[in-house]
């Protein structure tokens, strides 16, 4: 209902001379101006409805001669001149009278209940109803199941006989137990129960599958916690000190949002399973035609596949309780499993979306595409998307998707995808695996030159040297909000910067490929990773390690006054030359347990924190990482957040030297960049 | 139960597969299922493509739909405001009694259901009784009994409505001048008639009867071997040179059946069946039939015509309604041919706006203003604008809209076409209430006629003009007389209103521009446009032009359908035109404007008809209702009849409304019952003031004018009912029947009573035992010697 926001207008409310967009409703202007007026039926979710008449407000204009008129702001439009007055005696007198009315009529709804007596509402001459129905009428719970679900639920009847309930008054039928309604419910009227195994309400049961960590394999990241729509999934602080996330499955409400944002892998949701899940999605069920022009994969829930049945016929769809559990591997998998593309459909067990929220799957699909560009694979071969309303929304949203794939331009899977296993994990190992299958086959077409643009960093030209980034872009986009603040592409940065101090004129970045052979001789190539370098080496050109270069000429750089600590393994001598050659002091705190993968052990994930333990005390805060691997690795788990306690930053060998270029010492580096963190209140919950 | 689903299938192929049929395909399995069982809801959801529980939602919201099956006849009592002052609470009691089941409910042998219905539009011959499709006029509590019987007897129902004839086939007009040459054409033939009889089949006359007068003298003119043709087609033979048919309202319903004759402008009155030969013979004779003439002077000396002014009403009573011809003969077309050939889309507006003419569905907003707003939301937005015409007439007392749409169908649609052709629209709708399916065909048979004679589609009259219109049914809810709820109600949804604080003009029926106009403002554009507007604005008052169409009803000699030129005293309407109240009986108050309107006493009889002096007064002018009320009407009772009304129909969305209608009811019901205190009147008052705030439409938001109005202007007789008085004689908890020293002991009230509180001898002066008694009136409704009185105060 809002028009053009052509203007903004200028009002008065309470006095105070307001600017609004042009098309706003008083209500909204108000609340931006930090005034509040109460209402009963509104929901920021929600279109108004202006049902409960608790907003009125009293608006005159200098034009209308002295009339005043009492709105409700939540529909009112703001337009120029207008004085709003919020609280007056007539306001008051108005909303005393509606709540009288409502109190009567629910007198053990505690929020009408306490409403009424701030207005100085009474029941005295009114007929109050000895066993009140708490149900105000506000229409919230049946406009958020039109809006947001199936429209389970409507009012039948008019009048004072008008009540909220499903069609003939049996457990509907279309309600897919998102539990929007009760979420939305101001009297708390819709009873909805949640039990270990299942979610009761309208006298229906559905079965959830709550969401499950394998203690063993969480670092304590917290990406759960963020990703986690309804506050459920916790980073909880362990007796023995060690942080761990915890889903209490009471409260779990079995979205899967948490499980494709765990580096790890280590959540599993019941029912959903990664090992159930893939070959479900590359099964050959549910009427795939081969030699079809177009095969498309869907992730879908209920309410599309209620509301459009027929609609993803011949092509593959995987129906979740919410697409929230979709991943990254999950939507790679698809297209490495015949499929030209993957949608998916959003608008469905929104109750995660209420408060204004994106749909979780928004941000896996992001990050799928970017990753898929970057390997070759064309980006609109995966969407995300919400239908549009009504019945036919998700079919025709499904059918635009699968006619708009008949027309891309022919990319790496156009020859045919490369056959793949099943990832072990849904974590980033799986992502990667998956990865690497199109970087090293012979057809790879990797091509990061847009991520370069986004991120600054350039692309060599024609000189003799360039740093080769390899897979580091993938790896940076996928771990961007795992390992803040460290970032791979600052590694990069600080590679360009250096390079050139210690006699290497790279002057921008390259990536080779498995498809590319050898380069032409004299041309002088370094990389961050040994694993890298043996690579390229194996291909015919010549690499250089960068930790190589800055152990050889690293004294050639500017030293602190002060020679500050970093944490490293003592007994690896290369990393105590490293640290030597910058004129840093080397704390050791042992052998650095990671391996090569994301996901790890519990003994591993042990010994690691007894390291930052060891760095901490000794007052070293950093900590030298030997490959990007690892330093993504050991980002994960100091990663910032707010229950950190620990104050040790990995860093990568390049960053220390760019470190001394500009004369900032590793601590104050630490500080500067805002690592420096509160400790947890938080007490440990088992 | 399993219903037929091919039953259900059936219904659905007759209406396009869109949520706006919805109301209409569960009107008709309402008819033929006789209830609409969930499985059938099921269906209707599936193949229309929506929730189930938004087709619950309609299917619970309007009145005329059941869960449970109905019986074989629905007897529907109407509870209308000049029914409710004429006893139609004691006859709902009767009727409960008798067939032993509460309103609402069917009884057990499946034959009856009984049921309230607000308003029938029959008011004229009120208190009004709808068994089936037959109406009963004029019942009384004693008469209940005899109904019942009659009712339970294998069917010798009168059929009261016409048959609908078939369309005669008829060829297009090519143009406005082929038009107006057959209008011409066809006025001189009627011009050449010898004689024309007119009987009326508006709703009061049809409820007494009028089809059965019209076969009588159709066979008397086969007896008397005078050739009466029933059309000007069939008067085309030259040898047919009178004429017979059944006109729409005449406008005296209290005298009904009306026959109306040309030569002389004769209204021959109460006409029997037994009459017909006469009329027939005086016909041919050429005087006037003797006792049959309500005025040797016809209608120009007939005092409840004088001083009317027909421009709404101009052709209803005047022409058959289901023959185009005739309604060519009385000049109708010829404003939109004139409009269509000589005047810009422009000029109509500027003629409409010149005229001042003002809603005539209560509002008053003026219509000119509405049209032009509505060409600049429809340019702004690349819509055309949908034109509506609002024939809900929910107004309980008013069946204005109703003579017109049955009476003269043709004289709306021209106004509609008129309008489409200034505003530039392509569709229009008329939503006629459920209560109404007369009108639902007169409307139909026209729509059809016109489109033969292209008058409605497209390249209309050879011009540039596509308009069709398409009829829409409401469901029976009151509150989708109000705008917005309309619109919903059209689209197929529940009716709730929604806020206007923007305007249906600019977004209206699915969001476009619309124009909503009442019935007879649209019946009232041709003649402004074809006349232009002076001689409109020739009459009236400074605010208020033109004339006004009121069903006046209640306690007056004559009621019926007038028309009046704004400015006409009130006094002058019920006095002169009406003749006052009857004998016996004393003018108490008048009540205008339905539910929103207010009650004005007889201090303010003076006041003109004009929409800002009603208002001024504490009532309005409303859609044309008029309900007189005499010593025998308690204001109170009056003022809770209209709460309850609204509390029926509320369509329960916000709070004031839903929650404050029964609660004013409920306080209003102490007073009536004698156990209220002032401190109840301050209630009352406060109450009135949240729905005047707060509420979210009219309904709400005009509630409280029946009570304030009363409040104001008979306080006194609140005052008397908290000292334990009802000086009327109607609220039960304070008044008793008393049989006095008139009483001949003739015995005739004893069997009747239904609680037997009456003990008698004959020749002995009967008692009612207090304690037994009902108050259920019927033995002072049988009393031949005036001997059973009401009386009120003291204890009980």
């Amino acid at each position: 209902m809002n028009g053009v926001f052509r203007d903004t207008v200028t009002l008065t409310i309470d006095g105070r001379r307001i600017r609004a967009k042009a098309g706003q409703f008083v209500l909204q202007a108000a609340r931006d101006a930090g005034i509040s007026i109460p209402t009963l039926c509104d929901h920021p979710a929600l279109e108004p409805a202006g049902a409960c008449r608790v907003c009125v407000v009293e608006v005159t204009h200098p034009d209308w001669g002295g009339w005043h008129g009492l709105m409700t702001s939540c529909l009112y439009p703001v337009s120029d001149g207008i004085e709003v007055f919020t609280n007056s005696h007539t306001v008051r007198e108005a909303r005393r009278r509606v709540l009288s009315l409502l109190a009567a009529r629910s007198p053990g709804a505690t929020l009408i209940q306490e409403m009424a007596s701030e207005y100085d509402a009474n029941t005295r001459w009114l007929v109050v109803e000895a066993e009140g129905d708490n149900c105000i009428l506000c229409g919230l719970c049946t406009r958020v199941c039109a809006s947001y679900a199936t429209t389970a639920i409507g009012t039948s009847g008019r009048g004072a006989d008008k009540q909220v309930g499903p069609f003939a008054g049996k457990p509907p039928d279309d309600c897919v137990g998102c539990g929007a309604c009760a979420m939305v419910c101001p009297t708390g009227v819709i009873e909805a129960e949640r039990t270990a195994a299942d979610y009761r309400i309208w006298e229906r049961v559905f079965p959830t599958s709550v969401c499950v960590i394998d203690t063993a394999q969480c670092i304590g990241c917290g990406a759960c916690e963020e990703a986690c729509p309804f506050h459920v999934a916790r980073v909880v602080r362990k007796a023995d000190g060690t942080l761990l996330a915890h889903i209490p499955a009471e409260h779990c409400r079995g979205c899967g949002a948490c499980v494709a944002p765990c580096p790890t892998g280590a959540i599993r949701q019941e029912t959903l399973p990664w090992e159930v899940v893939a070959p479900r999605f590359a099964s050959v069920e549910a009427g795939m035609a081969a030699d079809k022009g177009t095969t498309a994969g869907v992730v879908a829930c209920q309410r599309s596949t209620r509301a459009d049945p027929g609609a993803f016929d011949g092509h593959r769809a995987l129906e979740v309780p919410c697409v929230g559990r979709v991943s990254v591997p999950l939507l790679l998998y698809g297209l490495t499993q015949g499929l030209d593309g993957v949608l998916v459909l959003g608008r469905h067990q929104s109750t995660c979306r209420l408060d204004g929220a994106e749909d979780p799957a928004v941000a896996v699909v992001t990050q799928a595409r970017e990753v898929a560009r970057m390997v070759g694979i064309h980006p609109d071969r995966i969407r995300f998307d919400d239908p549009p309303p009504g019945r036919n929304g998700p079919g025709e949203t499904f059918r635009n998707f699968a006619a708009m794939l008949g027309t891309l331009e022919p990319d790496i899977l156009s020859a045919g995808p490369p056959s793949t296993a099943v990832p072990a994990s849904e974590g980033l190992d799986g992502t990667l695996e998956i990865l690497d299958t199109f970087y090293d086959t012979p057809r790879a077409s990797v091509d990061f030159s847009v991520w370069c643009g986004q991120e600054g960093i350039p692309v060599a030209g024609d000189r003799k040297a360039a740093l080769n980034i390899d897979r580091l872009p993938l790896w940076d986009v996928l771990t961007r909000s795992a390992t803040r603040p460290t970032r791979l592409v600052a590694v990069i940065r600080a590679a360009l910067e250096v390079l050139p101090e210690l006699g290497v004129p790279v002057d921008g970045v390259t990536w080779l490929l498995a498809n590319q052979g050898a380069r032409s001789a004299g041309t002088i190539c370094c990389t961050l990773c040994p694993e890298e370098r043996r690579r390229i080496e194996a291909a015919g050109v010549k690499a250089f390690l960068v930790d190589d270069l800055i152990r050889e000429r690293g004294a050639r750089l500017p030293r602190l006054p002060c020679p500050d600590r970093v944490a490293c393994d003592g007994h690896d001598q290369r990393q105590v030359d490293l640290l030597d050659a910058l004129g840093l002091e080397p704390v050791d705190v042992g052998r650095d347990p990671l391996p090569d993968r994301f996901a790890l052990s519990s003994g591993e994930r042990t010994f690691a924190d007894a390291r930052l333990v060891k760095a901490e005390a000794a007052g070293a805060h950093v900590l030298l990482t030997t490959t990007p691997r690892a330093l993504v690795r050991w980002g994960m788990m100091t990663r910032q957040g707010t229950w950190r306690t620990s104050r040790v930053v990995p860093v990568s060998g390049v960053q220390l030297a760019a470190m001394a270029l500009s004369g900032t010492s590793p601590s104050a580096w630490a500080v500067e960049a805002g690592m420096l963190w509160e400790t947890s209140s938080r007490e440990a919950t088992r | 139960m399993h219903p037929d689903i091919s039953a259900v299938d059936a219904v659905l192929a007759r209406y396009p597969a869109h949520e706006a049929s919805l109301v209409m395909i569960l009107q008709d399995l309402q008819d033929t299922l006789r209830h609409l069982p969930p499985e059938a809801l099921e269906r209707v959801a599936e193949r229309l493509a929506l929730p189930v529980s938004d087709v619950f939602s309609v299917a619970t919201f309007y009145k005329v739909f059941t869960r449970e099956p109905v019986g074989r006849t629905v007897v529907q009592v109407c509870k209308g405001t000049a029914c409710h002052v004429r006893g139609a609470q004691l006859i709902e009691e009767a009727l409960s009694r008798e067939l032993g089941v509460a309103p609402g409910e069917t009884t057990e042998d499946r034959a009856f259901t009984l049921r309230t219905v607000n308003c029938v539009g029959a008011c004229a011959m009120a208190p009004v009784v709808v068994a089936g499709d037959t109406y009963h006029a004029e019942v009384a509590p004693a008469k209940v009994a005899r109904l019942v019987k009659q009712w339970r007897r294998p069917s010798e129902t009168a059929k009261q409505a016409p048959g609908r004839r078939p369309s005669a086939r008829r060829a297009r007009f090519p143009s406005p001048k082929a038009l107006l040459d057959r209008s011409r054409e066809l006025a001189s033939r009627r011009a050449d008639l010898r004689g024309e009889i007119r009987v009326c089949g508006g709703p009061g006359c049809l409820a007494a009867g009028s089809t059965k007068v019209l076969e009588a003298i159709r066979e008397a003119g086969d007896r008397l071997h005078v050739s009466l043709g029933l059309s000007l087609e069939a008067c085309a033979d030259t040898s047919v040179s009178r004429r017979v048919s059944l006109t729409g309202c005449q406008g005296l319903c209290q005298r009904g059946p009306l026959v109306h004759l040309d030569p002389g402008d004769i209204v021959y009155e109460a006409v029997k069946p037994s009459d017909a030969e006469a009329i027939v013979q005086a016909l041919v004779d050429g005087r006037v039939a003797e006792g049959l003439a309500g005025d040797r002077r016809g209608r120009a000396g007939h005092p409840f015509y004088q001083g009317q002014v027909l421009k709404a009403l101009a052709t209803c009573g005047r022409v058959d309604p289901e023959d185009l011809d005739d309604y060519l003969a009385a000049g109708g077309f010829r404003a939109l041919a004139h409009a269509l050939s000589a005047l810009s889309p422009g000029a109509v507006l500027d003629r409409v706006a010149a005229s001042g003419l003002r809603g005539r569905g209560g509002a008053g907003f003026p219509t000119g203003r509405k049209w032009r707003s509505a060409v600049s939301a429809a340019r702004r937005s690349g819509f055309p604008p949908y034109l509506l015409c609002n024939g809900d007439e929910g107004d309980p007392g008013a069946f204005m809209d109703r003579a017109i749409m049955e009476g003269s169908p043709f004289q709306v649609l021209e106004g509609m076409l008129i309008g489409a052709y200034a505003l530039g629209a392509r569709e229009g709708w008329i939503y006629v209430r459920h209560e109404y399916p007369l009108a639902v065909t007169r409307l139909e048979h026209a729509i059809e006629t016109c489109r033969a004679a292209g008058l409605l589609g497209d390249r209309i009259l050879g011009t540039e003009l596509c308009f069709d219109i398409r009829i829409s049914r409401g469901g029976g809810a009151f509150v989708c007389g109000e705008s917005t709820a309309l619109m919903r109600s059209i689209e197929g949804k529940v009716g709730e209103p929604r806020a206007k604080y923007v305007r249906s003009v600019e977004r209206g029926l699915y969001d476009k521009p619309t124009v909503l106009n009442n019935v007879e403002t649209w019946a009232l554009v041709p003649e402004i446009v074809l006349e232009g507007p002076e001689p409109f604005t020739a009459l009236g008052t400074e605010g208020s032009k033109g004339t006004k169409a009121f069903s006046l009803s209640g306690s007056v000699r004559r009621t019926g359908l007038v028309e009046v030129p704004m400015g006409t005293s009130l006094r002058q309407l019920i006095f002169d035109i009406g003749g006052g109240p009857p004998p016996g009986r004393r003018f108490k108050a008048v009540q205008t404007g339905g539910p929103s309107g207010g009650c004005l006493p007889e201090s303010e009889l003076h006041l003109p008809i004009d929409f800002e002096a009603l208002e001024r007064a504490g009532s309005m002018m409303g859609s044309g209702g008029m309900i007189v009320m005499d010593d025998r009407t308690c204001m109170v009772d009056v003022a809770r009849y209209f709460i309850s009304f609204l509390a029926t129909e509320s369509c329960g969305k916000c709070a004031p409304c839903r929650l404050g209608l029964p609660q004013l009811s409920a306080l209003l019901k102490q007073v009536q019952e004698g156990k209220a205190t002032e401190a109840h009147l301050e209630a009352i008052e406060d109450v009135c003031g949240g729905l005047a705030e707060s509420s979210l439409c009219g309904l709400g938001k005009s509630a409280p004018n029946p009570v304030l109005s009363t409040l104001r202007y008979f306080r006194e007789e609140y005052i008397a009912h908290l000292e334990g008085r009802c000086p009327a004689g109607i609220c039960k908890e304070l008044i008793r029947y008393e049989i006095d020293d008139n009483c001949t002991g003739c015995l005739l009230c004893v069997a009747p009573c239904p609680a037997d509180a009456i003990t008698g001898e004959r020749d002995q002066i009967h008692l009612i035992d207090d304690n037994l008694c009902t108050r259920c009136g019927i033995c002072e409704s049988v009393c031949n010697y005036g001997a059973v009185k009401v009386v009120t105060g003291g204890q009980r």
